[in-house]
């Protein structure tokens, strides 16, 4: 995965991606996808043509390449995507998308996401360097909106790392992930989003090296909110 | 000067001067009645009916009569001079008699704070002389005596008005003589004998800084007063006033010249007093008739030569109608009833009225209401406070008895609103039509739509039980995290084996089929699907909720979502794809899964599951229809 750490997203015009429907044009190893909502794996070949319905999964040492409307773009290995993730999101409809943590609620719940991250697969693990699987849907699908953030949908990147960590909790405890999707949040000027996410990151079990990191991100973030 | 009323004990008490604005409280029939006594100079007592009045209420007018026999004063002035022939003798003398026959009565009230009055009396005097006529013949030498009358008789009117000026402070004003009519007869050679008809004014101040205690002053131009003071108790359902108030009067001596002590009780049907007049001087002497002459009669109760009395007064309000002490200015309707939305109506009023208290004390409301097609009996709602001349909105809920009332068809109905309060027993009541639906219609909004999952819960609740105890044995063998993902997916698949769709066969009401009505037609639209299998679920104990795709051209589509109570990191028992599920926090902040369900896919669980999921992924996480409003998920408790 470290070996091939760049997604070559080459999109032309981003109105193009609209149509939502892609040709695989080359492919190295195993890459299947989930189309819709079936539970059946499908490995594909090249030429075959992907709707934005599916979500495209490469295995270790994988990788795909797309075309849409002469717009290329790779999805390097270990990761997941909804190809409808590859849209343009605005900031509005970002910092509504995080809103939806209140909405989702029943009423009058209560949330603790402290016991929640403890107990959905980090309990056991050891601090600051917990060990998963890297191959599970849910890291997959973190890389898969880091490379889609590299590609210059952060917006869309934040919202599908967002719902990755509230449908794959395991993925929550994951620091250098958590911290950079936080990161972009700051980057996009969302100070107090990011602010949570920070706050959220010191609840894990850190080590003394990523505590200092994330106590100097909070602090940058209190500065930019005074300035702000 | 005897006008010793009291605003507090309801009642006008015409009886006696003092009340020319005729101000009263009361409404309808009211009889009142003096019965007193006087002392003689001879010191015995003479009784006599003092007055008897009849009045009657019409909305702010009020009309009176009264016929008034006691209020009368006689005077015998006799001759010094005896003329005497040898068999007979003769002393002259004179009656004198004043006398107020009867009255008529007219007040008119402006507002709650100010009303004005006319009033007429008729005054009768008479002066009886004996003239000697002698007679002399060469027989018999005579002195016959006969008997002349000179009468005077004429109406006097008056005008006055209250003022209240806040709820302690009362103020009145009438008139003195301010005009006679009909004047007809005259006292030749004693027109000083004459009732005195000196114009003036009279003007009280009533004080009372809580309901206990009052002062009272009045002032006549004349340059006489009175100052009262009357302390009440709340007793016996009524109010017992003991007051005494003391008089100067020009004309009289010594400087205060009569104490009036008093007592009283008085409910909202009738008022008794009994009032005593002391004077502080001597009146049984005889005095010189030039004293009569020359300070005049100026009021017939009240005089220099008045002796003391005692007068019971009893006021009854004949048609035993109570006052009204507040007022319905109207009642706003706010929604239609929807016999299967009960519960909505005890937390959310279906009428509100506009309430004016138009009495001068601090009055607690007590609404009620009655729809006779949903209520078995009143429904009460919570007590309102109103200050004096204040206006309160107060609300309406009700209790819909829909388990003892046939409602089968939509109709018009009264409904009637009542304000009783707790000053008295009147009660007000007001009347507006209401549309009343009937059982199976709903108001479109989804969130009410749990009122019908949850209705006739014992079909439900056997219909799920009996498909869960068939297949008891699975279930047993089925890892306890998935039981209640097992437990919707059997009752779902035996839920739809005979399930039609068919589109809402109405147009302007929103018709919802109970969950016993679906199965036992066998089908329904998205409501009475989504309805109908969440009744089943949650008759076992599976929590729901509705999913609302709202939509702008009126084609709106609600179907479920379903807890499986399953923690996210177990979303691989049921399924690879992560589309499939929601994750929201329970009421404890525990994330579960929640899996869409489309209702109207009458295939089976798996596929409604996948369709369910498709269109809820797509329009509201994706689209973010969720966050956007466009969709809203709408929990049942």
């Amino acid at each position: 995965m470290k070996k091939i750490n760049l997604i070559l997203l080459m999109l032309l015009c981003a109105g193009i991606l609209h149509a939502q429907e892609f040709r695989v044009e080359k492919i190295n190893g195993d890459v299947s996808i989930l189309r819709g909502t079936t539970e059946e794996f499908t490995t594909i070949k090249e030429g075959d043509i992907l709707l934005g319905s599916d979500l495209l999964i490469t295995d270790l040492n994988s990788y795909v390449q797309l075309v849409q409307n002469n717009s290329r773009f790779i999805l390097n290995s270990n990761s997941a995507l909804n190809l409808m993730n590859i849209k343009k999101v605005s900031i509005n409809d970002l910092i509504l998308a995080l809103t939806m943590e209140e909405i989702r609620n029943i009423p009058k719940s209560k949330s603790d996401n402290t016991k929640n991250t403890a107990v959905y697969g980090t309990e056991e693990k050891e601090a600051g360097s917990p060990v998963l699987d890297e191959n599970i849907i849910g890291i997959k699908k973190l890389n898969g909106a880091r490379q889609l953030a590299e590609s210059g949908y952060k917006e869309s990147a934040i919202i599908v790392a967002k719902e990755t960590y509230r449908k794959h909790p395991v993925t929550k405890s994951r620091f250098n992930e958590r911290i950079y999707f936080a990161d972009l949040l700051a980057g996009l000027t969302l100070y107090e989003e990011a602010l949570t996410e920070y706050s959220e990151v010191q609840n894990l079990e850190l080590t003394e090296q990523q505590k200092e990191i994330v106590i100097n991100k909070v602090a940058k973030i209190k500065e930019a909110l005074v300035v702000q | 000067m005897y006008g010793n009323y009291s605003k507090y004990n309801g009642f006008r008490l015409n009886s006696i001067e003092g009340n020319t604005p005729n101000f009263n409280t009361t409404s309808d029939w009211e009889f009142s009645f003096i019965y007193g006594g006087s002392t003689n100079s001879d010191n015995s007592v003479a009784n006599d009916i003092y007055l008897i009045s009849l009045g009657k209420s019409l909305q702010d007018h009020y009309f009176y009569g009264r016929f008034t026999p006691g209020i009368k004063q006689e005077f015998l002035i006799q001759s010094d001079t005896e003329l005497s022939l040898d068999d007979s003798s003769f002393v002259s003398s004179m009656l004198l008699s004043y006398e107020e026959r009867f009255g008529l009565g007219y007040s008119f009230k402006f507002n709650n704070k100010l009303s004005a009055g006319l009033s007429l009396r008729y005054f009768q005097q008479s002066l009886t002389q004996d003239e000697l006529t002698l007679l002399f013949s060469d027989t018999l030498n005579a002195i016959t005596p006969e008997t002349s009358v000179e009468e005077k008789k004429y109406w006097r009117g008056d005008i006055g008005l209250d003022f209240q000026f806040n709820e302690n402070l009362w103020f009145n004003f009438s008139t003195i003589n301010l005009f006679l009519l009909n004047e007809n007869g005259h006292f030749t050679d004693n027109e000083d004998l004459e009732l005195r008809t000196d114009k003036g004014a009279l003007i009280g101040l009533n004080y009372s800084q809580s309901d206990s205690w009052s002062l009272s002053g009045k002032y006549e131009t004349s340059n006489s007063f009175s100052a009262g003071f009357n302390y009440a108790l709340q007793i016996f359902g009524g109010r017992f006033v003991l007051g005494v108030s003391v008089y100067h009067d020009t004309f009289q001596n010594p400087y205060i010249s009569c104490l009036m002590p008093s007592i009283s009780f008085s409910s909202s049907l009738f008022s008794i007093s009994l009032v005593a007049a002391k004077y502080l001087s001597d009146r049984t002497s005889s005095y010189p008739v030039s004293d009569l002459k020359t300070s005049g009669i100026h009021n017939i109760l009240n005089n220099q030569f008045s002796t003391d009395k005692l007068l019971l007064t009893a006021n009854f309000a004949l048609s035993f109608k109570q006052e009204s002490i507040v007022k319905i200015i109207d009642v706003d309707v706010k929604t239609e009833i929807y016999p299967t939305l009960s519960d909505e109506y005890v937390n959310t009023p279906f009428a509100e009225a506009m309430v004016v208290n138009i009495s001068d004390e601090t009055v607690t409301l007590i609404p009620s209401s009655y729809i006779k097609e949903v209520n078995n009996d009143l429904v009460h709602s919570p007590q309102v406070k109103v200050q004096p001349g204040d206006t309160a909105l107060v609300q309406y809920f009700t209790i819909i008895d829909k388990d003892d009332i046939e409602i089968n068809k939509r109709s018009i109905s009264t409904a009637n609103f009542f304000i009783s309060n707790t000053a008295n027993d009147v009660t007000e009541e007001y009347q507006k039509p209401v549309l009343v639906n009937d059982l199976n219609s709903w108001d479109g909004k989804v969130i009410n739509l749990r009122y019908f999952a949850k209705s006739k819960y014992q079909f439900s609740i056997r219909y799920s039980k009996e498909i869960l105890n068939s297949s008891k044995n699975y279930l047993e063998g089925t890892p306890a995290d998935l039981t209640i993902f097992e437990k919707t997916r059997l009752l779902f698949d035996h839920f739809v084996k005979e399930m039609v769709y068919v589109s809402d066969p109405r147009t302007n009401v929103e018709y919802v089929q109970f969950p016993e009505e679906t199965i036992e037609r066998k089908g329904g639209d998205c409501d009475d699907l989504s309805v109908c299998f969440s009744g089943i679920a949650e008759s076992v104990g599976i929590q729901t909720a509705f999913v609302d795709y709202k939509s702008n051209d009126g084609v709106s589509h609600v179907n479920l979502l379903v807890n499986t109570e399953l923690p996210p990191d177990k979303s691989e028992l049921i399924t690879n794809n992560d589309k499939k599920y929601f994750v929201r926090k329970n009421a404890a902040g525990r994330e579960q899964i929640w899996i869409p369900i489309e209702t109207t896919s009458l295939t089976d669980f798996n596929t409604a599951w996948s369709l369910g999921s498709n269109k809820f992924y797509t329009e509201a996480v994706s689209d973010l229809g969720l966050v956007k409003g466009k969709i809203e998920i709408v929990d049942i408790y």
